[in-house]
């Protein structure tokens, strides 16, 4: 960290770079902004529309989140400059995607598979359908 | 701050703005911005346990989430969800109006993007207010037989009183979060007002826009997971 701290230091104090490392700030032309802007709104619009039409519930949730990461996608790039700017920032935002990714599935092991280590804990019956009020029983 | 104040022993030759603790500007920024983005991982983190809260109730209750997110308006979520795009759009020429040294992009885009996350609000407002009137509440204060007697149909299986403490929370803390950004976004128009920020200097404008596109990010998450339900 320190590292590169002292790297961008040397490489302004040197003065001769230009482009996206060095001092100067990457500036995008005005269009970039603004088809940005517009792929976003499309994807909005998809997204109710994917709604509406009704898919079947499993493709309907998968298509809607992936039109919500593309539209975080394009948001993460382009509006919060990852795309340009150090690579160092991208990493701390990619680690706290995967801690992020890391409390999800282990949470889901737990939950969905818990019948397999102790029947009595499970939340779902044999044929898999909902032991909801045993659940709420035991709270 | 500390980064205002220029010191007299070096400045002869060092920016206005840089810190005597830095050895330039492009290590100052690049530091600050470090800064935002722990604080940035850090916030997906925070909000990481309020979607997981939402995963494990919707396993739980599939059907009260079908059913009860027919008694949200969709059609305002997707008014909201312009309003942060758009908020967002002009943050972002906010910052570009501050590297092209613009003091009136960058003042008139901030006040821009101040005014729909007010409008944000004020959508937000009615939903909830709404919400209040016809007992559609969080856990115990969750009131059917009100809802039913204002002709909301409420009569919804399994857990709705959940669905709306999911609903309350997760939308309270981004609300939250929205109202942080306005606050901020005040601080920075009397910044530009006073002149503070150039091309060179310009990293506390970067590090709201950073924060603003975080709390547009949950929303485009938050729209479809809890207003789009199939």
């Amino acid at each position: 960290m320190f590292e590169k701290l002292r790297s961008l230091a040397h490489k302004s104090a040197s003065a001769s770079h230009s482009g996206d490392h060095g001092n100067e700030p990457h500036v995008l032309p005005l269009k970039t902004y603004f088809v940005v802007f517009g792929s976003l709104l499309v994807l909005t619009i998809l997204t109710v529309v994917v709604s509406v039409i009704g898919l079947p519930p499993t493709l309907s949730i998968v298509v809607a989140m992936a039109v919500a990461a593309a539209k975080a996608t394009l948001v993460i790039l382009w509006f919060m400059h990852l795309k340009f700017d150090d690579r160092f920032y991208s990493l701390i935002f990619i680690i706290s995607l995967f801690f992020l990714v890391l409390f999800f599935v282990f949470t889901a092991m737990d939950v969905l598979t818990r019948g397999q280590v102790n029947p009595e804990e499970s939340f779902f019956s044999q044929d898999g359908t909902l032991l909801r009020q045993e659940f709420m029983k035991k709270k | 701050m500390s980064q205002q104040t220029a010191h007299a022993s070096t400045a002869g030759h060092h920016p206005k703005y840089l810190a005597h603790h830095f050895e330039s500007m492009a290590q100052q920024n690049a530091a600050g911005k470090l800064g935002m983005w722990l604080f940035l991982g850090q916030e997906v983190l925070f909000f990481s346990g309020l979607f997981l809260a939402y995963i494990l109730a919707r396993i739980f209750y599939p059907e009260t989430f079908l059913a009860a997110h027919e008694l949200l308006d969709w059609k305002l979520g997707a008014l909201n969800t312009v309003f942060l795009l758009t908020s967002s759009l002009t943050m972002a020429l906010a910052v570009r109006g501050a590297q092209v040294n613009s003091q009136k992009q960058m003042y008139w885009n901030i006040m821009a993007t101040l005014i729909l996350g007010g409008a944000f609000m004020v959508v937000k407002y009615f939903e909830y207010t709404h919400k209040f009137h016809d007992g559609l509440l969080p856990g115990k204060l969750f009131d059917a037989a009100k809802a039913m007697h204002n002709g909301v149909p409420a009569n919804i299986p399994g857990a709705p009183a959940i669905f709306f403490a999911i609903y309350f929370v997760m939308t309270g803390t981004h609300g939250l979060h929205v109202l942080i950004g306005m606050g901020l976004m005040i601080w920075l128009l009397i910044r530009i007002k006073r002149g503070d920020f150039n091309s060179e200097n310009h990293v506390y404008l970067e590090n709201v826009g950073l924060y603003w596109h975080i709390v547009d990010l949950i929303w485009i998450f938050l729209f479809p997971l809890l207003y789009l339900v199939r």
